[in-house]
Parts: C-alpha cells; sequence; structure tokens
C-alpha cells in the first residue's frame, strides 16, 4: 500500500509523521509507588475491589448527578447529560422520602427497605424509649439527643436511597448530603421534638423540697404537667408540687445595704430586687396562694390563722429559727425549697458585713409571682421504685 | 586517481560523510532499538526504556518502539502509565495482539485477574498468535492457578520458534508464579543461549536460590561480573548466602524429584 498513510484494512499507522505524536511516555512518580503497591496488594480482599468499583462507578455518574446538573460550587463539576425532566423526578422523589420520614422509617417501609428498619428505626424506638424512660436526667437527654440524630440519618437515609436520587449520586455528595441534612434535620427535629412536648403539655424537673407524705426527697423527677400561661388564678392547689422559675434576686441589708454582690446593690432593710436573669428551675412545694396570710414558725405554717400538718408542709432549714409574717399580694405565690433556703445559709446565715439575715428576708426568697410558676407536679418519674401519682393534700 | 576527481559537482559531494563510513554508528530507530533490546536483557529498564523513545523520536511508526515502551513500563512497575501507553499505541495499531497482551500483562500485575482474563482473550481471538501474547495467557492464568497455564507456555515457546529471548520470558513468566521447576529449565537455556545478558543469569539465579541450589552464588556471581554492582543481583546473592534453616527446607520442598 505505497503512499498510504494508515493501513486500510486495519487502520495501522504506516507513514511517520515527525512531531505530530508524543513519544515519551507518562511516568509514575516515585511517591505514588509506595501507595500503589499497597493498592496492588490490597486489591487481593474483595472489599478492596468493591470499594473501587464504587469510586469508578460514582466517577463515572458526577457527570450526570443532580448536584452537577445544578451547578452546585465545589460540589461537583456541571454536568450536561442529564435533563431537566429526569432531574426533577429524582428531586420529587426526595422530597417525598424526606416528607415520608416524619414518621421514622415509613418511607423505607413502603419501599421495602427492612434491613434499613431494622438497623435504624428500631435503635431510634430504643433510643425514645429510653429518653422517656429517663426523662428530665441526663441519660434522657443523652437518649433524646441518640433520637434527634437517628431520625435525621434515617430521613437522609430515605432521600439518598431513593432510586433516581441514588443512581444520580457521586460518594462525595452522598456524604456531603448525608453530613448536611443530618445537621439541619437535628436543630429542626429538636425544635419539633420541643414543640411535641410542649403540645403535650408535659415537662420536668428536679425536686428542691422533701415532702414524706409524698414520697418526695430531694433530687427526684417530678413530672409536671404545664400551666396556662397568663390564668389567674393559676390551677394549682395548696401543698401542690410546683416548677418554678427561680430569679436570681440581690439583697440589701442593713442600713447601708451593701451586699457582697457589689456597690451597686444599694438597698433598705431586707428589701430585694431583680438581680437580672433565672438561676433555673425546679421543683418546690407551693404553701400559700394569693390574698393569703402567713406566718412562718420553726413548729410549721400557720395560714390565715389555720396551723398547717408540718408532715403535709415541712418548713424548710432557712426558716425554722424565727418567725415572720407575710401577706401575699395579687398574683404572689409562696413556694418552699430546701436548696433554696439554704443557699441563703451559705451566705452565713448573715448578710454581708456580718448582719444577721432574718426569715423574713428569707421568706421572701419564697414569694414568686404567677408568672414564675410554670407547671404543677403530676407524678414521682425518678426513681423508678418510688414511681407513681402525686396526692392532692388539700 | 581517477581523472574526474577534481570535477566540482555540487555541495552534495563535500558534504558530511554517509554515516557509518567513519565508524560511528547509524543513529536511526534500528539502531535506539537494538541498544534498547541490549540494555533490557543487560536488566536496565529505564534506560531501555529510553532508547525505544529515542527510536520513536526517530520514526513514529516503528511499531517496535511503542510495543516495547509498554513492556518496560511494566518492568518498572508502573502499571497504569503501561495501560495508558498500551491504549494510546492502539490508537495507531488498532487491535494489535501484542498490545492487547501487555494491557493483559500490566492489570494482572495491577491486581486486576479479571480484567487482564478479559484482554488476554481480546488478544487471543485476534490474527497471529505472538509468543507475548501466549505469555500473557499463562501469566493470567497462573494467577487463577489453572493447570492450562504450562500448555500457554510450551505455545508461546513453540511459536517463538525457541529463540532464547522466548525462553527467557517464559522462565520469567514461571518463576513470577512461583513454579520454579519448570522455570529452571528455560532459564538455563536462556542463559546458556544469551550468556552476555546479566537479566538472563539474575533469574537464573533467583530460581536456583529459590530452590536451594548450590551453583546459585557462582550464577549471581557470573551476573555481577557482567553487571558489577547490579543492586538486584547483590540483594539475591546476600538474601541467598544468608538464608537460615527454615528457608533451606523450603527450598528443598520445592526441588523437582526425579521420577
Amino acid at each position: 500500500m505505497p503512499g498510504q498513510a494508515a493501513c486500510f484494512r486495519c487502520g495501522s499507522l504506516l507513514e511517520a509523521k515527525p512531531g505530530a505524536l508524543e513519544v515519551h511516555p507518562p511516568r509514575a512518580p516515585a511517591w505514588k509507588k509506595p501507595f500503589r503497591w499497597v493498592a496492588r496488594r490490597m486489591r487481593h480482599y474483595e472489599a478492596f475491589r468493591a470499594a473501587e468499583r464504587l469510586a469508578q462507578g460514582a466517577a463515572n455518574r458526577t457527570a450526570a448527578s443532580p448536584f452537577g446538573r445544578l451547578g452546585v460550587p465545589g460540589l461537583s463539576r456541571p454536568a450536561d447529560k442529564l435533563p431537566w425532566g429526569e432531574l426533577r423526578l429524582a428531586l420529587r422523589d426526595a422530597a417525598v422520602a424526606l416528607l415520608l420520614s416524619i414518621v421514622p422509617g415509613l418511607s423505607q417501609a413502603l419501599r421495602r427497605q427492612f434491613g434499613a428498619i431494622r438497623r435504624y428505626v428500631v435503635s431510634w424506638f430504643l433510643s425514645l424509649v429510653m429518653g422517656i424512660l429517663f426523662f428530665g436526667q441526663s441519660l434522657g437527654a443523652a437518649s433524646m439527643a441518640c433520637v434527634y440524630v437517628l431520625h435525621a440519618w434515617i430521613a437522609t437515609d430515605a432521600v439518598i436511597a431513593t432510586k433516581r436520587f441514588k443512581q444520580k449520586m457521586t460518594a462525595f455528595e452522598s456524604i456531603s448530603l448525608r453530613l448536611g441534612g443530618i445537621a439541619l434535620l437535628v436543630l429542626l427535629l429538636y425544635a419539633a421534638y420541643g414543640q411535641v412536648q410542649r403540645a403535650m403539655g408535659f415537662t420536668a424537673g428536679l425536686a428542691g423540697v422533701t415532702v414524706p407524705v409524698d414520697r418526695v426527697a430531694m433530687g427526684d423527677v417530678i413530672l409536671c404537667r404545664f400551666l396556662t400561661a397568663g390564668q389567674e388564678p393559676l390551677p394549682i392547689k395548696r401543698g401542690d408540687l410546683a416548677l418554678v422559675r427561680v430569679p436570681n434576686v440581690l439583697y440589701g441589708y442593713g442600713e447601708n445595704g451593701l451586699h457582697g454582690h457589689g456597690e451597686n446593690a444599694l438597698y433598705g432593710h431586707g428589701e430585694r430586687r431583680a438581680g437580672g436573669g433565672y438561676l433555673g428551675e425546679t421543683v418546690g412545694q407551693l404553701i400559700a396562694l394569693p390574698g393569703d396570710q402567713l406566718v412562718v414558725t420553726p413548729k410549721g405554717f400557720v395560714l390565715n390563722g389555720r396551723a398547717l400538718d408540718v408532715v403535709k408542709f415541712p418548713v424548710p432549714a432557712s426558716l425554722n429559727w424565727e418567725s415572720a409574717t407575710l401577706t401575699l399580694g395579687k398574683d404572689e405565690y409562696f413556694v418552699t425549697m430546701e436548696w433554696r433556703a439554704l443557699e441563703e445559709e451559705a451566705h452565713g446565715g448573715l448578710g454581708a458585713g456580718g448582719r444577721v439575715v432574718t426569715v423574713r428576708v428569707a421568706a421572701l426568697d419564697c414569694v414568686y409571682p404567677g408568672q414564675d410558676v410554670l407547671a404543677r407536679g403530676v407524678m414521682r418519674w425518678s426513681p423508678i421504685w418510688r414511681r407513681g401519682f402525686l396526692k392532692e393534700l388539700e | 586517481m581517477s581523472r574526474f576527481e577534481n570535477l566540482e559537482f555540487g555541495e552534495a559531494k563535500r558534504g558530511p560523510l554517509k554515516p557509518g563510513a567513519d565508524g560511528t554508528p547509524i543513529r536511526s530507530a534500528g539502531y535506539f532499538l537494538e541498544q534498547a533490546e541490549k540494555l533490557y536483557l543487560a536488566g536496565d529498564f529505564e534506560l531501555a526504556l529510553r532508547n525505544y523513545s529515542r527510536a520513536l523520536e526517530q520514526n513514529p511508526a516503528e511499531y517496535e518502539g511503542w510495543f516495547g515502551q509498554v513492556r518496560m513500563l511494566i518492568e518498572l512497575g508502573e502499571y497504569e502509565e503501561a495501560l495508558l501507553w498500551a491504549d494510546k499505541a492502539l490508537e495507531l495499531y488498532p487491535e494489535h495482539p501484542d498490545l492487547l497482551a501487555s494491557k493483559s500483562v500490566a492489570s494482572g500485575r495491577a491486581g486486576n485477574p479479571e480484567k487482564a482474563m478479559a484482554y488476554t482473550d481480546n488478544a487471543l481471538s485476534q490474527k497471529g498468535g505472538t509468543p507475548y501474547v501466549w505469555l500473557a495467557r499463562a501469566e493470567a492464568l497462573l494467577e487463577r492457578g489453572s493447570a492450562t497455564a504450562a500448555h500457554c507456555v510450551s505455545n508461546a515457546v513453540a511459536a517463538g520458534n525457541a529463540t532464547p529471548r522466548v525462553e527467557l520470558e517464559a522462565g520469567r513468566t514461571l518463576l513470577r508464579a512461583g513454579h520454579c521447576a519448570p522455570a529452571l529449565q528455560y532459564l538455563r537455556k536462556a542463559a546458556t543461549l544469551l550468556p552476555q545478558s546479566a537479566l538472563a543469569w539474575l533469574e537464573l539465579g533467583r530460581c536456583q536460590a529459590a530452590l536451594g541450589f548450590p551453583e546459585t552464588a557462582m550464577t549471581l556471581s557470573q551476573c555481577l561480573t557482567l553487571r558489577p554492582h547490579w543492586q538486584p543481583a547483590r540483594a539475591a546473592l546476600e538474601r541467598f548466602q544468608r538464608r537460615g534453616l527454615l528457608s533451606r527446607v523450603q527450598s528443598f520442598l520445592r526441588r523437582p524429584r526425579k521420577g
């Protein structure tokens, strides 16, 4: 075939074209060789080969990726193979899966992915049970955190596992979607679960008082039912346990009224004012309602001229060494709690400057406005062996 | 002296001497291919690769240059580059069985036995089973532990008319797979027929060392005589001299039995 540049049968090159061809082969960098050696060894294992196939498949799919088609910067290179119609269908499937995943595992159940349900939904359910069982405690909070994360995982899994989406996504996109989705969904779920709890009307708090007749000791978890905000008077009775929000207050003692909280705390004798913010929430025992006249004595409370049973209405330690008389104003509630009284004692039972803290001052600490009385205790929740409904003492 | 000696015929007459006339070698593609082959037999794959490249600089249509480059890349352990370069060569020589066979060898050594088998199937389906195609097939089968590999090696030797080069390659293929005893006969023959090849002596020495033959030291010394300070030969010799009891027992068990 003289004169031909290539064989007309097989296409082999017959004529030299100097300069038209690169004749120097590419060379492997020296640093790559050890890694390649390891990869060659690892290829003896099926798992490694499967991972390689996955990576290769992901690389092939990159061009047809929904994210690539959307042109998400930095996530994948743009693609031009995926028609918009197909992308729309993939996104629709993903949106439906996300909606269905409000009920964990429903999306997977409809797609008959029972393996995923076994792994994730059962874990989610067990975490939820643990969260409820230890409601109001650290373990319960940790379990609920697991619930949020698992629910978010199940939701992202439902989206990723949709057939159209899965076929088009690269491994990197899958991981990015998983991590980003979980972060976002955990926040949403935290708010959503909070709303559910609020709608159910239950909360929990740690008891700051010991009430022997109700078998309540300090530190017990009390399940409480929220009171309707703004209702006056509140639907709560004397002797009930109440979850109160404890304000941060400053006290002034003595003529100069100087207190250790700072020189700016200049008040008259026995006065107090809000120090700003709240110290936290705790469960105390409600002793008196708005308008009641209360006498605090070491032997017990005298309410509207009637002595209260000291077993049902115990006097906190800080109030049982002197007498004081209080008349509660409108929307004021008298709620006792040991820790609050003890805190006063921790101040030495003495005000700053060595002045004695009077019972009246300590008792003022027990007076809460209606807005700070959040919920009424209904049940001993923890420890488990003392679990039971609370009695009505009045 | 001719009477036409002083006549002027233009610049051509006074141009450079014809190549080879003054004893200098002709720097043609053929020359570089020959050099590359010599360097390969000496075990200097890096320099052999350069010579194949220079041959292609002279004549890019030189098939031996492309094939040699791919082979040298495989010898240097650069399998991904070898596959890439084989693909480039296949653009020039489509469906060439040797290039497909080289892709099979590169894939197999890179740890992809399935691909290796697929390429060797393709290579065998082409016209003309060259020795290299049969050896690539043998290597793929040896990887799988197939008993028909020996038959492929025999086919390769037959296809290559039992040239020393093919004997050497056959021996190397078998030795690589750990089949020392069958490799020994090929390598002995190769070393006998290619006494100036350091590579042949090295491979023979390695084979003998694996079998625990006492003449290993002499074989490897011969190799070092041909190519002094060659690191692989020195390492093999040192390893043989320092081998322990367990290694000696293993070598003994590998030896072929009479009958």
